[in-house]
């Protein structure tokens, strides 16, 4: 055997030993990705398989799909919840609400409910804003009315009275005045009829004195004519 | 050399090919389990929080000239798996991984967090299968979509995509409650701002605040500006990116993308303690609800009670108001009869005065005409005395002196 022969003998034993050794280094350090689940896992190291892995990955998937649907319930609650409280909030605090019915709005017809007794929902312990079948009743057993209503009414009646009064006052004035104007004019009337009946009394004695000179007219006259007709015998009077 | 050692020798050299060609394949198939690992590992972990080459180079399709060197592009990128460290990967294999986001489209099937139709998006697809290197990367690249189409629009469309965006990442009902205030006002311009506040808190996180100057009597005072500062470690990060991603649109398609993102793991656990601040913002809703009862019960109380003092009120006043028109009436009445009896008098008056001139006219009448007569008699007694005194004259001229 030559000497390159000896030489590559030699470099075949040696690739021969490294190939071996790789190959047992591959073997030895070959990745876990398809060794069973390791029964018990050292801290702080955390053993990769596909195994493992894959459990993992469905675990966590239908953890998530469950994650998913109780956080799709539980916004769905929260949504209902937040909606709720929206109308029950309409319903007792807004425009239309209970307490707007209450305070009066101006649509609100004379004699409609405005008050009612709202039965409790004993499951919720929340009332039934809707069923609004038992109305409460005023002291004059009628539907209580809303309070501005009755303020108006109030209002109204107390501005009435005011004028009332007033006029009350004004017509009182007024029956002082003519009751004045009243006395006055009796004791005018009475003084006219004192006048009168003074005339009355001078006419009287007027139509008698009257009488008595006429006669006395009558009397001269035929004095006179007899005494022309005396004189007429002695030639008339003088002239 | 004999012909023995040329045979050995060629025997040798095929055996180097075949040694080489199979540690080839041996290294290629490690690559690709290892990168299947990765995957998996991802998935269940998530990316890494930051780091990484943005953005992604862009991919070639197996085959092109430029594949070679796409395939030995290594990104910056430290993954976990196992006792190991996985410094760089291929771009490639975050195309495969991220080709599980789909299409995107929100809303399009698949899984709907709200099950009910629950605000979405704001508008826009945020998902889709464009790799990136780590969640904060997602967060950027999501962060530059979100403003540039919420900068875009204006008045109500701007604070309705905020909402869209908003409502679902409030982890108390007060702030829920605080993004619906501004909503109903469309203050979108407010709710925008809140928005990239949330992007900020996650990309640029505070440093935490100074603990050693509160007392027992600020803390309170504190509590706010504490709660919404700095974050204290990497995990913190990770669990704000979480929430902020997977609270941006209920779409299947982007939850699909937020879970690769963030990892199953950290998806979980985000929804579920989402699941439990809504829980917890339902009960203080329905807390609120009865707390709003009780007012209204109070106020309907004291108005009922009102109602009813008034309705006495009201029926006095009617009372009185009656009483005094009767009052009116009756004064009016008597006004009325003073009225027609001054009436009577004054023309009683009249005709007594009427009566009383013609009278007194009469009676002038009268006494000038006795005047007259009385002149008449006078007269004639002038006469008759003249007349008299003549005829005595005569008489006395006649026969006086016989």
């Amino acid at each position: 055997m030559t000497f390159l022969g000896k030489l590559l003998v030699f470099l075949c034993l040696i690739l021969g030993v490294g190939v071996g050794v790789m190959s047992a280094a591959v073997y030895t350090h070959r990745p876990p990705w398809f060794e069973p689940v390791p029964e018990g896992v050292d801290k702080g190291n955390s053993p990769v398989v596909f195994a493992q892995l894959t459990a993992e990955i469905d675990g966590q998937g239908k953890a998530a799909g469950a994650a998913s649907a109780s956080w799709g319930r539980q916004y769905v609650a929260l949504a209902a919840a937040e909606k709720t409280r929206d109308d029950r909030r309409e319903k007792m605090f807004g425009k239309t609400g209970l307490l707007a019915l209450a305070r009066g709005p101006m649509t609100h017809k004379v004699g409609d409910p405005a008050f009612f007794n709202l039965p409790e929902d004993e499951a919720a312990r929340l009332l039934n804003l809707d069923d609004r079948k038992d109305v409460v009743k005023g002291p004059d057993a009628k539907p209580l009315q809303p309070t501005g209503l009755l303020e108006a009414a109030i209002a109204a009646d107390t501005q009435t009275i005011i004028e009332q009064a007033k006029k009350s006052l004004e017509l009182r004035l007024q029956q002082k005045t003519l009751g004045e104007q009243v006395v006055l004019t009796e004791t005018r009337v009475l003084k006219q009829r004192v006048i009168r009946e003074n005339q009355q009394n001078e006419a009287a004695y007027l139509a008698s004195f009257e009488v008595n000179v006429a006669e006395q007219r009558e009397t001269v006259v035929r004095r006179r004519d007899q005494l022309l007709r005396r004189l007429a015998i002695f030639g008339g009077p003088k002239q | 050399m004999g012909i023995l050692g040329k045979i050995l020798l060629v025997l040798n050299l095929l055996a180097l090919g075949g040694f080489g060609f199979l540690a080839v394949q041996d290294w290629k198939g490690r690559q690709t389990i290892a990168a299947a690992g990765i995957r998996h590992v991802l998935l269940v972990n998530g990316l890494p929080l930051d780091g990484g080459t943005d953005p992604v180079p862009p991919r070639v399709a197996a085959g092109s000239d430029d594949f070679a060197d796409f395939a030995a592009t290594e990104l910056p990128f430290r993954v976990e798996v196992g006792p190991k460290a996985v410094e760089t990967i291929s771009p490639e294999l975050l195309y495969v991984y991220f080709a599980a986001a789909g299409a995107g489209s929100p809303g399009a099937g698949g899984i709907d967090l709200t099950g009910a139709g629950a605000p979405g998006a704001g508008g826009i697809d945020l998902a889709g299968p464009a790799p990136v290197t780590s969640q904060l990367a997602e967060v950027r690249r999501v962060y530059a979509l979100v403003k540039a189409h919420v900068d875009g629009l204006d008045g109500a469309a701007k604070a309705s995509a905020a909402a869209g965006f908003l409502l679902l990442q409030a982890e108390s009902i007060e702030d829920r409650t605080e993004y619906q205030t501004l909503l109903a006002a469309r203050n979108g311009d407010e709710l925008a701002r809140r928005l990239y506040l949330r992007f900020d808190r996650v990309l640029n996180p505070p440093a935490l605040p100074d603990l050693s100057a509160l007392t027992p009597e600020n803390t309170l005072a504190k509590a706010t500006e504490l709660r919404s500062g700095g974050v204290k470690d990497e995990h913190e990060r990770r669990v704000r990116a979480a929430h902020l991603l997977v609270h941006l649109d209920s779409g299947a398609g982007w939850q699909k993308r937020t879970m690769l993102v963030v990892g199953l793991k950290r998806y979980v656990r985000t929804v579920v303690e989402q699941t439990l601040r809504f829980r917890d913002m339902a009960a203080r809703v329905e807390q609120q609800a009865a707390a709003d009862q009780d007012r209204f019960v109070g106020e309907y109380a004291q108005l009922r009670g009102l109602a009813i003092e008034k309705t006495q009120i009201a029926n006095n006043m009617r009372q009185d108001r009656a009483r005094l028109e009767q009052q009116v009436q009756k004064d009016e009445e008597f006004v009325e009869l003073r009225q027609t009896q001054l009436k009577e008098l004054q023309d009683q008056l009249a005709k007594l005065k009427a009566e009383v001139d013609l009278l007194l006219a009469r009676q002038y009448l009268t006494e000038q005409q006795l005047f007259e007569v009385q002149r008449e008699v006078g007269l004639t007694l002038e006469a008759i005395y003249g007349l008299e005194a003549d005829l005595g004259a005569k008489e006395r001229a006649r026969y006086g002196a016989k």
